[in-house]
């Protein structure tokens, strides 16, 4: 009974988790190991970023602020039109549909280049 | 006759002995007697340091071992150079003393060194204060600044002391530092604010952000122009708000790196503040670096401001201003430059269009018709008669087509008729083409980029991929023989596409350099004998292996590694914990070079565990090889070390994670970023990502 009760404590924490916005990280915390066990998912797409000279790390900066994201795995191009990239995310913590919207808040989005693979 | 059951052994063990006393020699041969000399005294010297303490204490200075000979001995040298130091009166070798324990780093001489602080000579006293940097300890810091206050004490040597303070993390010493960045220098003595200043920065995560906040803006207004410079370039980590006011003025300070610090911090702070001082500053500018300080500064702010101002610049009567105007407007990489840009093309000054050639092919637009116009632009270059405009037209309009024009870079400019011009420059041209076209996997570039990657004059990872990816025979046969010749660029080349003869051509390359284990022969020897897989060389490279230099041992514990002996690891990780810490950033890639994944399996986990090493040097360093290697597991103990309280372990951590060649370092530093709560170690990791890029 006490077993399905942590479950389901878990299971509401990594969906309240996936559903919050991100606020500014709190003094104390910072990124952690996400064991090697919990599932990933990864999605290649490609984008064309708005224009600065720091295009590739501020989308970064700002996608990574969602603790589902896992890692964005750029091509060798160079500046912020059509970049091909590779984002793997928890799908536990993140849902895709959620992890599109803030893509799409962030580049635009040209291209699918799969729709689904796990990552590498 | 009664049975003797110990008679066997005994005997055994007597037949064994001279073997073993041979196998000892061996271990201890020194360069003369592998070539029949005898050991001279100096050399004599050196094979005794490990065993006897006192072997310096009465040596002269001409038979004084050199430090590179002595380090080659570890952390077993440390006693014998601590006595070296208490003992010795020969001022000079003390120094040298001094100078290879700080380079060993074994904080099993923290007192003794702390003893030497009363030398009487000053070079000791100096060179003993850089060896506690190294190994920093709160027990230190009564001493140093002892030192530092006595009257009589040289300039160099209290120099030394703010340098090793800056390592020593403690409250106290950021409020001796902090009093003397403000205490007003004596007349006839060198002023050591700036000094103070750099020691106290190196604390900051020991102090409280409005106080560094508040110091910072006290130097930026100082008097001492090198403190007023330290302060510029803090302020472009710390990204505060409260400094602008005080940055402002230092646009139009006396040096010129100054005025090019402040204003590229104020770019960093981002405060709407400085726009009109940045707008003010912009048609007074004299200086390249200064206008694209400037115009990146401007374009953060306020973009419309900038293209108002930049506009004004590129039609300036003087060509060499619209010439640095049409580069910032490439620099900032919008299509909004496009307009500016296609009348400074149309500019009487070569040099003006070429610089707009260049600038255009930077833009980057998601739109179908401004690109198109910008290819249209550039169209009438790609045939101009000017070669380097030519060339660079060529170039952008590659860029702007993501790498669609290799036709254009082939035929126009590999193709170049090198009679129409100069040699020199033709060849130049040809070169970069063909560059561009292997990076690009364009087979038609084979035999020039073979030639020029076994001659070693293109020798990139991308060009020895290249050859890799068309390796025959014929390639493979060139590449060897450019090998034995000595050119050891080429070993990576030889050990991942192994042709014929490699084994026996490395085996006696090595064999040939047996009496000189420290030689690069060696080295190179063993990274292809250990890739190459072959275990029927194993007993060689394990006797290569038991030598007491270190390098060696390294090299070739790795390559018995690589060769399928796992009971290598254990060795690799000793030679690790014996190596001086100023060797070990060296050491990594000696290391890491293993890709076979059963060394790695073998080597990973005694790595991970090293990296709880009380001592931070091995400990990143065991971090920084993983980091070769798993850098997703390995990149947290390097983080943590920008979080450590020790101001050293920090330093060290941003230098591994600064020079880590994977990219995949630069996404993960991005997502430590992201998450950092404490704004220093994420100032930090900013800084880290500026310096790679």
């Amino acid at each position: 009974m006490f077993r399905y009760a942590l479950a389901l404590l878990l299971v509401a924490g990594c969906g309240g988790q996936a559903g919050s916005q991100v606020a500014h990280p709190d003094p104390t915390s910072h990124d952690e190991p996400v064991p090697a066990g919990v599932k990933r998912a990864q999605v290649g797409l490609l984008l064309s970023l708005p224009p600065a000279a720091d295009c590739e790390e501020q989308f970064d900066l700002e996608l990574y602020r969602e603790r589902g994201v896992d890692m964005i795995d750029w091509d060798d191009g160079r500046g912020c039109v059509e970049r091909g990239v590779d984002i793997t995310y928890l799908p536990e913590r993140l849902a895709r549909p959620k992890l599109m919207q803030r893509v799409k808040d962030l580049a635009t989005v040209i291209d699918r280049q799969q729709p689904e693979k796990a990552p590498q | 006759m009664t049975k003797k059951p110990w008679l066997g052994p005994v005997a055994l063990a007597a037949g064994l002995l001279p073997a073993a006393i041979g196998l000892v020699q061996a271990y201890r041969v020194s360069p003369s007697e592998a070539a029949g000399r005898p050991m001279s005294t100096r050399e004599r010297i050196l094979a005794e340091i490990p065993d006897d303490p006192k072997v310096l204490i009465n040596v002269k200075f001409r038979d004084m071992p050199g430090s590179p000979d002595i380090l080659e001995w570890g952390k077993r040298s440390t006693r014998a150079l601590e006595r070296c130091l208490a003992d010795n009166v020969d001022a000079n070798i003390r120094v040298r003393c001094a100078v290879t324990l700080n380079a060993l780093g074994d904080r099993r001489a923290l007192k003794t060194l702390q003893t030497a602080l009363a030398d009487w000579d000053a070079d000791v006293r100096r060179e003993v204060v850089r060896a506690l940097g190294r190994m920093p300890d709160a027990s230190s810091v009564d001493p140093l600044i002892a030192l530092y206050r006595r009257a009589d004490e040289e300039s160099h040597a209290r120099y030394a002391v703010l340098a090793a303070l800056a390592k020593i993390s403690d409250q106290k010493v950021v409020g001796f530092l902090r009093k003397e960045m403000t205490a007003k220098p004596d007349e006839d003595e060198p002023d050591f604010r700036p000094a103070a200043f750099r020691a106290l920065w190196a604390q900051r995560h020991l102090m409280a952000r409005t106080t560094l906040t508040g110091d910072v803006r006290s130097a930026l207004k100082s008097d001492n122009d090198d403190l007023v410079y330290e302060a510029t370039l803090a302020c472009s980590e710390l990204r505060n708000k409260g400094l602008v006011d005080a940055l402002i003025p230092l646009m139009e300070h006396k040096w010129e790196g100054v005025r090019n610090k402040a204003v590229y911090a104020l770019g960093r702070i981002g405060d709407k503040k400085a726009t009109k001082a940045l707008l003010e500053r912009l048609p007074k500018v004299r200086e390249s670096r200064m206008l694209n300080n400037i115009a990146f500064a401007l374009e953060r702010l306020d973009k419309k401001a900038f293209y108002d101002a930049i506009d004004d610049l590129a039609t300036h009567k003087q060509a060499v201003i619209r010439l640095n105007a049409a580069f910032v407007l490439g620099d900032v990489r919008h299509a909004e430059g496009l307009p500016l840009l296609k009348k400074a093309l149309a500019d009487d000054s070569e040099y003006v269009q070429t610089s707009a050639v260049v600038a255009v092919g930077k833009l980057g637009t998601t739109d179908e018709t401004k690109r198109q116009e910008a290819l249209e632009a550039l169209k009438p270059f790609v045939s101009q008669g000017n070669i380097v405009m030519r060339e660079h037209a060529i170039y952008a309009t590659h860029q702007l087509t993501k790498g669609g024009r290799l036709d254009l870079i082939h035929d126009k400019l590999f193709k170049l008729d090198p009679n129409r011009y100069g040699y020199g420059q033709a060849r130049a041209i040809q070169y970069r083409a063909a560059i561009a076209l292997a990076e690009a996997g364009d087979p038609r570039v084979k035999d020039y980029i073979v030639n020029c990657v076994i001659r070693g004059g293109c020798s990139t990872q991308s060009t020895r991929a290249y050859v890799a990816a068309r390796a025959d025979d014929s390639i493979k046969g060139k590449v060897l023989l450019g090998w034995a010749r000595g050119d050891y660029g080429l070993t990576s080349m030889v050990s991942s596409l192994g042709p014929n003869g490699a084994k026996p051509i490395a085996t006696s390359v090595l064999e040939d350099a047996w009496s000189n284990p420290r030689s690069w022969h060696t080295r190179e020897a063993l990274h292809v004998l250990g890739k190459l897989g072959d275990g029927t060389v194993l007993p060689l490279v394990q006797r290569r292996a038991n030598t007491r230099y270190l390098w060696p041992k390294v090299h070739g514990h790795m390559a018995s590694l690589r060769l399928g002996d796992s009971a290598a690891a254990d060795k690799v990780v000793a030679a690790l914990q014996q190596m001086p810490a100023e060797w070990l950033p060296s050491s990594i890639h000696a290391v890491a070079i293993a890709d076979q994944q059963a060394a790695r399996d073998a080597l990973a986990p005694k790595l991970e565990a090293l990296q709880k090493d009380p001592d931070v040097n091995i400990a990143l360093a065991a971090a920084a090889i993983r980091l070769r290697w798993t850098p997703d597991k390995a990149v947290f103990r390097l983080v943590d070390g920008l979080r450590s309280n020790s101001a050293y372990e920090r330093d060290l951590a941003e230098r591994y994670l600064a020079k880590a060649p994977d990219k995949r370092v630069t996404f993960l530093l991005r997502r430590a970023l992201a998450r950092e709560g404490s704004d220093d170690v994420a100032d930090r990791l900013r800084a880290i990502l500026d310096r790679r890029g």
